[in-house]
């Protein structure tokens, strides 16, 4: 799989294109670092990339960081050769810890929102990762608030279904 | 509801005799339409709901219960066979990608509460109390006890456990039991005389 990658993005590396945000800001990245987004790949692969991609779903700042998180990650799918620009995995685990850890809503659901839209599975992973591990030890009511769900059973069918997984509850 | 049905279907007779059927089926449709729309769509900084799937995938256990509380739609999302199917793949996975994650052991020693008797082929005293202890490579080298489960005197003898996805099935002389360590669910599979236990215990096991 690496491999395979890394034989598709050396030789257009070098080559550059240009992203545009919702609210028109423009990033330009290598191809071999847009297309870790397997939506923006198969563009490339397509060969309409000329006049830029636009992305009217992505926020500016929300790309902003996902431009950055893809050229960190650019090093994982090219060739282990180039350590000038591959960054190390420790650097790279530092990296995705300090981005993870600064993320909360509604930030976090639009970085999710983009990574599924630009279809970048790694980033996808460690941000629905995220949100799993910050829903540890909240009760009910504080995840319908984080997720903006109305609690749609009566007061007898939440006791039955508590009263059910009541070892859950305890802590 | 077929009751409801036929009420509706009169009163939908009496006012429009023409075409009474269609006009309850029309407006049966469209209030359950109506109330899909208003779970799917509680708000607009919520995900869509292949994305929550998504994250209810990468939840423990623990959490993944108390989350049936949240609503319906979770709940039966919870509740389903292929979720809890993929749901057991997933932690699996990231247990093993995880490469801090030491391999654990699940320990539950019988103990017999008197003497074996010379003539019995089997011990006839197991202790009615089971426990499930959990030791892993990265705590120092204590067993911590996740369960506890007394039966009070329900069999005499456990034969061979066996255990899969992490149930473990516990044959013993009276009953067959599945035991859900993690969530500490019991289950009375199925009551079997002891031989029968017996041989579907082995049977598992191998």
């Amino acid at each position: 799989m690496a491999a395979a990658a890394a034989e598709a993005t050396i030789d257009g590396g070098g080559k550059m294109i240009i992203l545009i945000s919702a609210d028109g800001k423009r990033f330009e990245v290598t191809e071999a670092v847009a297309s870790q987004s397997q939506l923006i790949s198969n563009m490339i692969e397509d060969d309409c990339t000329e006049n830029g991609v636009r992305l009217p779903n992505v926020d500016g700042d929300i790309l902003t960081m996902v431009v950055d998180y893809c050229n960190m990650h650019a090093g994982d799918a090219a060739a282990d050769g180039d350590t000038t620009k591959a960054s190390s995995t420790e650097e790279l685990k530092k990296f995705d810890a300090e981005l993870v850890q600064a993320l909360e809503n509604p930030v976090l659901f639009k970085l999710i929102l983009a990574a599924n839209f630009l279809n970048i599975k790694s980033l996808l992973d460690m941000t629905c990762q995220r949100v799993a591990d910050m829903m540890s030890g909240k009760t009910p009511e504080q995840m319908r608030e984080t997720f903006s769900i109305e609690n749609d059973f009566t007061p007898e069918e939440e006791a039955a279904i508590r009263q059910e997984n009541a070892w859950a509850f305890d802590d | 509801m077929d009751v409801i049905a036929t009420k509706n279907n009169k009163k939908a007779i009496d006012r429009n005799p023409q075409e009474p059927t269609t006009t309850l089926i029309k407006t049966y449709k469209r209030r359950k339409r109506r109330r899909v729309q208003r779970h799917c769509h509680p708000g607009a900084s919520s995900l869509p709901n292949e994305l929550v799937y998504e994250i209810l995938l990468r939840l423990p256990v623990k959490t993944l219960s108390r989350s049936k509380s949240v609503c319906r739609a979770w709940r039966a999302t919870i509740s389903n066979l292929s979720f809890i199917t993929t749901h057991l793949k997933q932690q699996q996975q990231s247990a093993v990608s995880r490469h801090e994650q030491k391999p654990s052991f699940l320990i539950t020693p019988h103990t017999l509460d008197s003497m074996i008797d010379d003539k019995e082929p089997w011990p006839t005293t197991f202790s009615n109390i089971i426990t499930f202890y959990r030791w892993q490579e990265t705590e120092q080298d204590d067993a911590h006890l996740v369960r506890a489960t007394n039966l009070h005197g329900e069999f005499r003898s456990v034969y061979g456990m066996s255990h899969c996805d992490g149930l473990v099935m516990f044959p013993t002389n009276t009953r067959l039991y599945v035991f859900n360590p993690a969530t500490g669910k019991g289950d009375v599979l199925k009551l079997l005389d002891g031989q029968k236990a017996k041989r579907a215990g082995s049977r598992l096991q191998a």
